[in-house]
């Protein structure tokens, strides 16, 4: 249960928020050469690398907006992203000191600053103008259309969530996850079959879930009930395990593997490949990275297999080729069941994302609330 | 060659005024001793005599029992030569001396050679693996007679009446499954584990929040559930429906793992600590037996639990004595109180980290009562069903 709280912001003053419309992409879209929009990807994937790598500063914000970035061949408008996310970064501030969290831990500033984040994420938030007029900040809502983004990638975008107020289980953990940064405290992202979400450790409850799809804190029962999480995904640490920074990173370059791909189809699978690798070698479990390594060494495979058929059939040399690339991909899958991933139905998927809305009761760990008390001034 | 008689030689009232002075040097020196012992004196009186252990209990009666129970049972730990049957006889001897250890091994062995006889005389196939875990399942689940009709052995029951051992702590034990047919989730799967050792039969415990149960493969290598407490083949989803299962605990093996059998002799030290502690009290003894056992078995979460909460009360035990000053002055002053202090919220630190989540005795009533509903049964049935056909 969440109040609402009037906030008496004096000096910050929010124009556009009632509407919630601002253009991250920018209004001139200037045409560009394949090679240049190949070229930006080498770009923002050298970037991610350096970042894993520690030659650069690890700046998640900063990751998610350039993988973005690159499906929109840099044309996004990154001044207006800043904006909008530091807008929201003072209102979470603002919502933080207008209340007392009742909270009892030791870690009770960090508690606070992540009960505010999911206030701004999920609640209507009232505030008070600088003329005595009331605006409101309206949460962001679950997109239910096109949830994998097969119809248009974007879908899956945080400057899509920004822009429209709108996104899915993988966009508003992102949100979450690059406001938490701003803030100064960390947050974990998460994998369920088909989703993530966000783990955080609190001293008094250990380690809990958020899920801003539904706004609610379920219990882990909750997740591994979903039917499609086998125990040993849960023992291989697949799903349900909180990412680190670095495993966040390779999380952000499987993003942008499947947005080339979405951009340039197959086109060979070099590059996601390498890019998948990457990832791998930060995040070995990370089972998204598996299934897309699978699915373009399959790829591969099949193409192996057409050039065979167009070449000479009695030469030895096409024929070791395609079994070393059914051995490669066979060798995929099988770490893929190993690991305890079981393919889950979209349908169901969506079935079970709403039964925690409808079986709170079931699921919501009751511990956890987002009380709070207006803080006098 | 000094010349005598060169000093003027002292006056009367000289002597007499060096003798004075001399005196009052000595009283003088006498009052500070004074002063010095009234002060440590008072020193000592203002500082009482704080005790940092738990006071032994090494002296009472039998508790030597408790301490050959531990030397033999570290032993098979140390040189990795499990033996259940033993080290579960010296845990429970140790609380109360009921019965030798060859009674113990007769009373085992009768019923490894009524179950093998039982096995022997089925019409199925009676050596696999599943074949004799399904035999000991039957054991616990099903009326079996012998061949020549004089022994009959009845299902064994689950004892509502004190099933957590509050009353008396021996209505945990195997050797109460022996005596009266009727256990709970401690005493059950450790008698199913030793039966299986009779049998040769592999099967392994698991735990789950305040309880613990068996797991076997079946003939496709897929692990079986088995819940002693109501004679059903479970699911996992069961398990994971307490809700204090949480995804950490999982894939750090504190819940739903399949133990080695040297982790169910470091499980059985755990057992000898707590007897010790509802018999005499907590005191070193307990925390040697944990540090032992998860020496052998780092994840161990009864022990890792138990230590919690010894660190708990050794803190509390010391801060009763100290008064509860504020953290800085328990720095300062009592250094040891503090090292406890940290020592306590290391445990809890840890504890949180590997995701344990105390199960008040409330809650997991109700779980392990939802095993009755119509639809688990049902599917228990199933699963058992399947067992069966599986030996044909």
């Amino acid at each position: 249960m969440l109040h609402r709280t009037l906030l008496l912001i004096g000096y910050v003053v929010f124009p556009l928020l009632v509407t919630g419309q601002v253009a991250l992409r920018s209004n001139h879209h200037r045409p560009i050469a394949q090679g240049e929009q190949h070229g930006i990807y080498e770009h923002v994937y050298r970037e991610l690398t350096g970042m894993l790598e520690g030659r650069k500063k690890l700046d998640f914000k900063r990751a998610v907006f350039l993988s973005e970035q690159a499906w929109f061949d840099g044309q996004l408008d990154s001044t207006a992203f800043e904006n909008r996310i530091s807008r929201l970064v003072n209102l979470c501030r603002s919502v933080k000191e207008s209340r007392t969290l009742l909270y009892d831990g030791e870690d009770k500033q960090k508690m606070a600053t992540h009960a505010a984040i999911f206030s701004v994420l999920t609640d209507s938030i009232p505030m008070m103008l600088t003329d005595s007029s009331t605006a409101y900040h309206l949460p962001f809502l679950y997109d239910f259309d096109d949830v994998w983004g097969h119809q248009n990638w974007s879908q899956m975008f945080v400057v899509k969530l920004l822009e429209t107020n709108a996104g899915n289980c993988h966009s508003m953990p992102l949100l979450y996850k690059l406001l938490a940064q701003e803030l100064g405290t960390d947050a974990h992202l998460a994998y369920a079959p088909n989703h993530t979400y966000i783990k955080l450790q609190s001293k008094q409850f250990g380690w809990f879930n958020t899920e801003l799809t539904s706004g609610a804190f379920p219990i882990d029962a909750w997740l591994m009930a979903s039917g499609f999480v086998h125990l040993d995904a849960i023992r291989n640490r697949v799903y349900m395990h909180p990412l680190n920074e670095q495993q966040s990173l390779a999380l952000i370059l499987v993003d942008l593997a499947k947005g080339y791909e979405d951009r340039f189809g197959f086109n060979g699978g070099d590059f996601q490949l390498e890019v998948i690798q990457t990832a791998l070698q930060y995040h070995p479990e990370n089972v998204n990275a598996l299934l897309l390594k699978a699915e373009l060494l399959r790829k591969r495979y099949f193409n192996q297999i057409e050039a065979n058929q167009a070449a000479s059939v009695s030469s030895y040399l096409p024929a070791q080729a395609t079994k070393d690339r059914f051995r490669e991909m066979e060798q995929v899958y099988a770490t893929i069941h190993r690991l305890g991933y079981r393919q889950m139905p979209e349908q169901m998927y969506l079935d079970w994302l709403v039964s925690l809305k409808t079986e709170k009761e079931k699921y919501q760990n009751k511990k956890i609330t987002n009380l709070t008390k207006p803080r006098t001034p | 060659m000094r010349q005598v008689g060169a000093s003027v030689p002292p006056t009367q009232a000289q002597i007499n005024a060096s003798a004075a002075n001399y005196a009052e040097q000595m009283r003088q020196r006498q009052l500070r001793q004074n002063r010095a012992i009234i002060d440590e004196a008072e020193c000592t009186a203002l500082k009482p005599v704080i005790r940092y252990d738990f006071p032994s209990h090494q002296h009472q009666a039998e508790a030597d029992r408790y301490n050959e129970a531990y030397t033999e049972i570290a032993t098979m730990l140390d040189h990795g030569k499990p033996d259940l049957l033993r080290a579960n006889y010296l845990t429970e001897n140790a609380y109360h001396s009921e019965f030798s250890y060859s009674d113990y091994q007769q009373a085992i062995g009768d019923i490894g050679q009524f179950l093998n006889e039982q096995l022997a005389n089925q019409d199925v196939e009676n050596t696999s693996n599943h074949a004799k875990n399904r035999m000991l399942f039957r054991f616990f689940s099903d009326t079996l007679q012998s061949a020549d009709g004089q022994q009959t052995h009845y299902p064994i029951t689950y004892d509502f009446e004190d099933y957590m051992g509050r009353e008396d702590w021996s209505n945990m034990f195997v050797s109460k499954v022996l005596k009266t047919n009727s256990g709970q989730c401690h005493s059950l799967p450790l008698l199913y584990l030793i039966l299986a050792e009779e049998l040769g039969a592999d099967a392994s415990l698991s735990f789950s929040p305040a309880h613990s149960y068996i797991q076997f493969q079946d003939k496709n290598g897929v692990w079986v559930n088995v819940e002693l407490t109501n004679n059903m083949m479970t699911s996992d989803a069961f398990i994971l429906e307490s809700g204090f299962v949480k995804a950490e605990a999982v894939a750090n093996g504190l819940y739903m793992d399949r133990m080695q059998k040297s982790d169910v002799i470091a499980y059985q030290l755990y057992d000898l600590a707590k007897g010790y502690m509802i018999k005499y009290g907590m005191d070193k003894f307990v925390l040697q037996c944990l540090d032992k056992a998860l020496e052998h078995d780092p994840n161990n979460v009864n022990a890792l639990a138990l230590k919690s909460d010894y660190c708990t009360l050794l803190l509390n035990y010391q801060l009763q004595q100290i008064g509860t000053p504020p953290l800085e002055v328990l720095k300062q002053q009592y250094p040891r109180a503090y090292a406890t202090l940290r020592q306590r919220d290391q445990m809890y630190d840890m504890m949180d980290q590997l995701g344990y989540e105390y199960m008040p005795p409330e809650a997991y009533e109700k779980w392990l009562s939802s095993l009755n509903e119509k639809q688990k049964q049902e599917e228990s049935k199933w699963r058992v069903i399947q067992l069966n056909k599986q030996l044909d």
